[in-house]
Order: C-alpha cells, then sequence, then structure tokens
C-alpha cells in the first residue's frame, strides 16, 4: 500500500505494481479454513488424483483474493473495488510462484463518479496465464 | 445410469428456484483470519472485509447442502464474478440467497451458474456473484 492513487493520474495501458505470491499447503489450509472450502483437491494428494489432478492445486478463489488484494494494494483507502471477474483457466499449485499482474483498459465518469478498468491476471512462473479476469473501481478525484 | 451422471438429477428441476442459505454474523476474528489466510495484512481489513470475503459467506453450507450432493464426480472452479455494492462489516448480519442459473451439459462435462446475494442487515444489497462450477468425468480428466 503506497500512497493514494487519483483518478486523474491513472493512465490507459498503465501497469498495475504486481503482486507476488506462493502459496504453500500450508496457505491452502488456512484458507480452506477461513473460507470453509474443504473440497479435498486441494489438500489430499491421493484423492486429487483419484479425481484425474497430477496433485493438490490451489483453491482458484484463493487467486481470486490474490487478485482482489493486487486492486486494493493499489487502489488504497479511498479507492473502491466494484465488479471482479476471474475465470479459471489453467491450475496453480502449491510452491509455485503466482504473479498477479494488471493493466488498465479504461477510464470514464458515469453518474459523477470515476471509474477505471483493468484486465487482471495471475501467472506462473513459466509466464502462463492461469487466472484472467477484469476489474472496475472507482477512484477519487484530486481535492 | 446413476452412477454415471455428472449432476444428480433432481438439481435439473431446480434452475431458477431461489434458496436461503442462510443468516450470517460476520465476526472480526472471521474476517481477521480471511485476511490472514490470503496474506494481505492491509490495515483496511481491521474494520471491514476484503472484497473476496463475501464469496465465502455460507460457503460451508453451500458446499454442503448444494455443491456435494450436485456434483457426483469431478469438479473444478470456471469462473466467478463478482459484484460489490458496498462493504461487508464485521457486525453485518448477512442473508445469502442463491439459486441455479442454468446447466450446460456436453458430453463428459457439464457447466453449472449459480447466482448468489448478499444483503445486509437493513436488507441493502452487499454484493452479488455468479460462480460456474465444471462437472466432469474422472476417467477423462487430464488437466484445465
Amino acid at each position: 500500500m503506497g500512497e493514494q492513487v487519483y483518478y486523474d493520474d491513472v493512465m490507459v495501458d498503465g501497469e498495475i505494481p504486481p503482486l507476488v505470491k506462493k502459496p504453500t499447503t500450508r496457505q491452502l489450509v488456512m484458507w480452506a479454513g477461513a473460507s470453509g472450502d474443504y473440497y479435498a483437491i486441494h489438500y489430499d494428494k491421493d484423492f486429487a488424483q483419484s479425481k484425474g489432478l497430477p496433485k493438490v492445486i490451489v483453491h482458484g478463489q484463493l487467486v481470486a483474493g490474490f487478485l482482489g488484494q493486487l486492486i486494493t494494494d493499489w487502489t488504497g483507502e479511498k479507492g473502491s473495488l466494484r465488479k471482479l471477474t476471474c475465470s479459471y483457466k489453467g491450475m496453480n499449485f502449491p510452491g509455485e510462484v503466482i504473479t498477479c499482474r494488471g493493466k488498465v483498459s479504461k477510464k470514464y465518469i458515469e453518474n459523477g463518479e470515476r471509474y477505471i478498468e483493468c484486465n487482471i491476471w495471475a501467472e506462473n512462473d513459466r509466464g502462463e496465464k492461469t487466472v484472467t479476469g477484469k476489474a472496475v473501481i472507482t477512484l477519487p478525484a484530486h481535492n | 445410469m446413476a452412477e454415471n451422471e455428472i449432476i444428480a438429477g433432481e438439481f435439473r428441476d431446480k434452475i431458477g428456484e431461489e434458496w436461503e442459505l442462510g443468516v450470517y454474523e460476520i465476526e472480526k476474528g472471521t474476517v481477521r483470519r480471511f485476511a490472514r489466510a490470503i496474506d494481505d495484512p492491509n490495515p483496511l481489513w481491521d474494520t471491514m472485509a476484503p472484497p473476496s470475503f463475501v464469496l465465502t459467506i455460507g460457503g460451508e453450507q453451500f458446499g454442503e447442502n448444494v455443491i456435494a450432493p450436485m456434483f457426483r464426480d469431478g469438479l473444478l472452479h470456471s469462473s466467478t464474478e463478482l459484484e460489490c455494492h458496498q462493504p461487508v462489516r464485521p457486525g453485518d448480519e448477512i442473508t445469502v440467497t442463491g439459486k441455479i442459473a442454468n446447466i450446460r451439459e456436453r458430453s463428459q462435462m457439464a457447466f453449472v451458474t449459480f447466482e448468489i446475494s448478499y444483503t445486509n442487515q437493513q436488507r441493502e444489497l452487499v454484493a452479488r456473484c455468479q460462480q460456474t462450477m465444471i462437472g466432469y468425468k474422472t476417467e477423462k480428466a487430464t488437466n484445465g
């Protein structure tokens, strides 16, 4: 969380400061407990393999949480996340680096509110986009 | 046939039917534990929940009462679309309402979209989401 970002300072095609994560199986268990998602493909290797998966996989919605953090770290106290969409395209595995990135696609004022739209995604260390989506946020004006 | 189905048959008749999925009082410790689970140290989460938190309200009950009996074989998450109207704060009482919006079946897969809405103790809409899950036949699963 740096300084407050303002609508006027945001440029279309500008990049959001990336957020790097490396979830461990411990973090998956913490998130399972915090979210109530106890589906065993996220902590039981044998069960995951019985479902055709190579090993335990990261919850898609934990990555959605990382992408939410990417946005809220950037928009600060006075910004507001209005929409977040995530499409879970590939699997993330615990122990691997997940880098969350975003790029501003559009900015506009509607009903007196200042909107920014961003393309957001999570990529693994092979550069594959495992989760892609969009965020719509509102930001304050200067003063 | 029943042991081969991807989606339990009785759920096909429930498309569009609304269920109340419970009323949940949001505790400060629950929000704090959630922020810690994402490893998100933002001090804002002392007084409000991170935006993705709302998606987990009633999640355990939804998993047990809907997802587990509905998906008979493999299950993966396909997408999430979240619309935030106002932040969730500790002390809020959130009512969760959901329905199956549609089911699209292919040969070895079924895409099921749920629409869920979250309202607070003042009956104001806090958030809405669409969650799409993929049911699949295990023997056909490779990855993705």
